[in-house]
């Protein structure tokens, strides 16, 4: 069947077939999403009404709970502080490896690929008991410090292997013609290279600043109680014997709502950005 | 592929730009070989926080064969990665092929879409176990509705637990399986689908013999990064079934949490997480190579 | 020029993040509170409190105490599996991170056998007297007793109890329906027999009403409140020697019992049911009643979170017939942590006899506490305000510490119940295979 060979009526069929399945896709991912924001919002007993409600009488009592009640601005602070250091010290060290590994060929080199993206193989639980042991030797225990190296990690190697990708596509030519103006190697990458390179930039910061902001079971191996980040703070809202429902929203809502921020604001970025180079 | 001429040159060229790949490696050395060999070194004891460990060399890895939870939540790990994996590739690429066009309304579903992904799972678990509360949860009270045997509810039937967590992380995957998939089909060359449109191939044979081969890096880029976070699942189903009903969703990762966390048996999870670790080594090798042999090709 | 603006940038945020990083720990310096007569003051204390209702209200006691004494205490709110995780992770690596911490009686002997808290016996004998000992309920030293140390003083003090729906107890035309059916009169039963036959008398699905509640979810949930059944059959994990008995007679018998509630009296969905989940059921008026901690009485009159405030009536769990009259005990102690120093534990256990103190505990018990005080449980203010002050005296009378085991690998005793039980209600194993596995399985942690 040709392309162009299709009846009006096949494509107003196919057309309301779409339509359907965009309908019951958008209302898969995003029921969740409006749970949580009206939960949030939501008086305790409505939680206790059958049928469900998704919208009820609103209330800021959840929101002035947590507030009050919990030192959610500590956490808030404690996620930032831990997403930046992780977001930078995962730049630091993923790109020049990831630009390295673009350019240079050296026996060994997909060896170290797959050593380097095995960080992503291994599994958490039990890195981070040896990992506790280390942080104690040096001193940082509890801090957010400590807790930065280890979704370090984890992140660099995403970094270093996206980089790469993106530096891979990028025409060589460019430095080439700076290295003949005088520019040394490293000139020529942080002038020449990593400018065109935004895109793959954007979306390494960005995932590296996810990864660390989500992280649950390091910050709570890691950290001290002064230095606990959001998703810990989730728990204390869900107390044993009664049901934490318009709390745990109104903590998730605060815990969610600077990433999608963040992500949306990025999006045209690392739409482009996401391509690992891999396709050229 | 550049031609090797190119690449000798590019060798002799930026030898000093292995300086860079300098701090990564000390990094990764410090960080993550040495937890590594720690956890292999400690494996071989039987240490349990608190107490003096006591050297009993392949012990806790024969104790594991004998484990059957721990071999029981092995089987999971693979059933719930190959089935969450296998749902999100396909899921995101209808949903990337239906997005991709310049229609506004499919621009602003590309916009909101994203939203699971970024969720914090811990968040994204405690959403959905509310949701699927057996009793007050919005999914199980509707499912009931339209006359679907969802027995209990779907988190504490022994049938249907797997397949609920499961959803979850479709939920929250999908949609970065759908943007990086979406980016691989910006960036397709335009000339062979014009030489496959004057051939006459239809829209199924321009997809399979077109479109999927030149997506077939990103793919697999994806895949291994989809793969090797699966593998280590774990805020999900902790914050939804605990495990349970039985051992239904008792992945490994829950099971060393268990052993190493609760129990305090250092010894003992290392052994089973190393374990774990060759699993994702193999992923991770499989995956790898093949990206190199799409390269090649 | 671009790349110096870029490598500012960078050095700029480098620097932040790391002078941020090493303000981490100080930041909390305490404000000396300068007055001479204050004994602690310029003292920080620790205290790592479990997120039960009582939690909220230990921050305003901890403030009275740092009014009186100038040392501050900070009180970190932790779910259960977080707290026990926080803290045996700092005992093993001596982090000193908590100085106070709240402790689970089934603690008490993993505790003890580390030497993980402080034993607070020498200092209980010398105050004796200032904490007035005798007033001090004395099933509630169980709460972190162990091979007689006392590794955590009693805080707050839960009885297992029946929870049941006054209202429908005392209708009349339930009671004649009843009294119809079963050949007696229908009152709060006292015997698993009339459990059982109140609980099929309400279950009505239609109605979307159930006559009995209890916890089915894997983990902890399910592990503890079978144990309470298992209580009122009059069996036990171990024996008096230690023996391993969870698969005797009794405790089959129990277990079988536990199954039929799911399988005919709870709601559908019990067999997933958490602590917060079956405290729904029963506070939405689905579930008519179910075995509880006293902690929970008060926030059944709370329209906030509660349908049937007004309705509820609270009894001594019902028992076997023939078996002692005992009742399920449990609660939190504070524990001092063994690796701080000498000047620290001090004035922890300054704190300890503060807010375990009377005044404290009476004031507490109006904001969501638990008691431990024969004085508090017989106060005549409170009494008014909560008229079930009496059975939680009787089930502390007649309270039974030791049915969930205090043993130091009673994590692990639990995480193999949590499973066997689980498989038991979801029907994976029957009851006789569920019992003979834990039992294989624990005895093998000997």
């Amino acid at each position: 069947m040709a392309v162009a060979g299709y009846t009006n009526g096949t494509k107003y069929t196919l057309w309301t077939l779409r339509t359907l399945v965009v309908i019951c896709l958008v209302i898969f991912f995003m029921l969740p999403v409006v749970w949580i924001l009206t939960t949030s919002l939501a008086q305790r007993i409505a939680m206790f009404k059958l049928p469900p409600q998704l919208f009820s009488k609103p209330t800021w009592k959840n929101f002035s709970y947590i507030f009050t009640q919990m030192p959610v601005l500590t956490w808030t602070l404690n996620s930032l502080i831990i997403s930046l250091g992780t977001m930078v010290l995962s730049l630091i060290i993923g790109v020049p490896a990831g630009y390295a590994f673009s350019r240079v060929n050296f026996t060994g080199k997909r060896l170290l690929l797959i050593v380097i993206l095995l960080t992503r193989a291994l599994p958490t639980i039990v890195i981070v008991l040896p990992f506790r042991v280390i942080m104690q030797s040096i001193g940082v225990l509890g801090t957010r410090f400590a807790v930065v190296l280890i979704d370090t990690v984890y992140n660099a190697a995403f970094t270093f292997w996206l980089m790469s990708g993106i530096f891979e596509s990028i025409p060589e030519d460019l430095e080439e013609a700076a290295r003949i103006d005088g520019c040394t190697p490293i000139q020529a990458f942080l002038l020449v290279a990593v400018p065109l390179s935004k895109p793959g930039l954007v979306t390494s910061a960005l995932f590296a600043f996810i990864f660390s902001w989500n992280d649950f079971l390091f910050a709570l191996t890691l950290t001290s109680p002064d230095t606990a980040t959001l998703p810990l703070g989730m728990l204390s809202t869900y107390g044993v014997l009664q049901q934490g429902w318009t709390y745990m929203a109104a903590m998730g809502v605060v815990a969610i709502i600077p990433v999608v921020t963040l992500s949306l604001f990025l999006q045209r970025y690392y739409v482009s950005g996401l391509t690992f180079g891999g396709v050229k | 592929m550049e031609t090797d001429t190119t690449g000798f040159i590019k060798t002799k060229k930026n030898r000093s730009l292995m300086w860079f790949l300098v701090p990564i490696t000390v990094y990764l050395l410090f960080f993550f070989l040495y937890p590594v060999i720690y956890d292999i070194y400690i494996s071989f004891f039987d240490y349990r926080l608190g107490s003096q460990a006591q050297f009993v060399g392949f012990g806790n890895y024969r104790a594991m064969l004998n484990d059957s939870q721990y071999m029981g939540s092995l089987i999971t790990t693979m059933v719930f990665v190959v089935a969450a994996v296998v749902a999100e590739l396909v899921l995101g690429m209808i949903i990337a092929l239906l997005l991709n066009n310049e229609h506004p309304l499919m621009q602003g579903i590309r916009t909101i879409i994203l939203i699971p992904t970024v969720f914090t799972p811990l968040v994204a678990g405690l959403v959905w176990k509310a949701l699927y509360h057996p009793d007050l949860g919005m999914y199980t009270y509707y499912l009931r509705k339209i006359g679907l045997d969802i027995g209990r509810g779907l988190t504490v039937e022994r049938s249907s637990a797997l397949f609920s967590v499961i959803l979850v992380d479709v939920w929250e995957w999908t949609p970065l399986m759908v943007i990086v998939i979406l980016a691989g089909l910006k960036s397709l060359p335009k000339d062979p689908y014009e030489a496959a449109m004057l051939d006459g191939a239809s829209r199924l044979q321009i997809f399979f013999r077109i479109t999927l081969p030149l997506l077939r890096p990103t793919l697999v880029v994806a895949l291994l990064i989809r793969t090797l976070d699966a593998l280590k699942i774990f805020d999900i189903i902790w914050a939804i079934t605990g495990g349970g009903p039985g051992t239904t969703t008792t992945v490994a990762n829950l099971r060393i949490y268990e052993v190493g966390m609760q129990h305090l048996k250092i010894g003992y999870a290392a052994a089973l997480s190393n374990v774990l670790l060759v699993f994702g080594v193999i992923a991770g090798v499989f995956f790898v190579q093949s990206l190199y042999k799409g390269k090649e090709a | 020029m671009n790349m110096k603006r870029l490598m500012g940038m960078a050095a700029g945020m480098l620097l932040c993040s790391t002078m941020l990083f090493a303000g981490g720990k100080q930041e909390a310096a305490a404000p000396a509170g300068g007055g001479s007569d204050l004994p602690y003051a310029g003292v920080e204390l620790r205290f790592a409190v479990m997120a039960d209702q009582f939690a909220d209200y230990t921050k305003v006691l901890a403030q009275e105490f740092g009014q009186k004494t100038g040392a501050k205490v900070n009180v970190d709110i932790l779910g259960y599996t977080e707290l026990y995780q926080k803290i045996t992770q700092d005992f093993t690596t001596d982090t000193k991170q908590y100085d106070l911490l709240t402790v689970d009686i089934m603690w008490s002997g993993e505790f003890a056998k580390n030497g993980w808290t402080e034993d607070l016996t020498p200092m209980i004998n010398r105050d004796k007297a200032e904490i007035d000992y005798d007033d001090i309920m004395p099933v509630t030293w169980t709460l972190g007793s162990w091979n007689g140390k006392q590794v955590a003083f009693p805080m707050a003090g839960y009885a297992n109890s029946l929870i049941y729906r006054k209202d429908l107890f005392s209708d009349p035309k339930e009671k004649s329906a009843f009294k119809a059916k079963y050949g007696y009169e229908l009152a709060p039963p006292t015997t698993i027999k009339q459990l059982g036959d109140a609980a099929e008398f309400f279950t009505r699905p239609d109605e979307n009403l159930y006559g009995l509640v209890a916890n089915g979810a894997r983990g902890s949930a399910v592990a503890q409140d079978w144990m309470e059944y298992m209580r009122s059959f009059g069996a036990a994990i171990f024996d008096a020697n230690g023996n391993v008995v969870v698969d005797s007679p009794a405790s089959l018998a129990s277990l079988k019992f536990f199954v039929n509630i799911f399988d005919k009296w709870a709601p559908p969905g019990a067999i997933g049911y958490w602590w917060d989940d079956r405290e729904t059921a029963y506070r939405t008026g689905q579930a008519v009643m179910q075995s509880s901690w006293s902690i929970a009485r008060a926030g059944y009159e709370n329209e906030e979170i509660s349908l049937v405030a007004g309705k509820t009536g609270m009894t001594p769990s019902p028992r076997v017939e023939g078996t002692a009259a005992e009742y399920g005990f449990g609660g939190w102690g504070v524990g001092i942590n063994a690796d701080i120093s000498d000047a620290q534990k001090e004035a922890s256990w300054a704190f300890i006899k503060f807010i375990t103190g009377k005044e404290a505990q009476k004031e507490w018990m109006l904001h969501d506490g638990a008691p431990i005080r024969r004085s508090t449980l017989t106060d005549p203010d409170l009494e008014k305000q909560m008229p079930w002050l009496g059975e939680i005296l009787t089930v502390f009378e007649n309270g039974n510490g030791d049915y969930r085991p205090r043993d130091p690998n009673s994590n692990e005793i639990q995480s193999i119940l949590a499973l066997r039980i689980n498989q038991a209600i979801t029907h994976e194993l029957t009851p006789e295979q569920a019992l003979s596995e834990a039992a294989k399985e624990i005895k093998a942690l000997k």
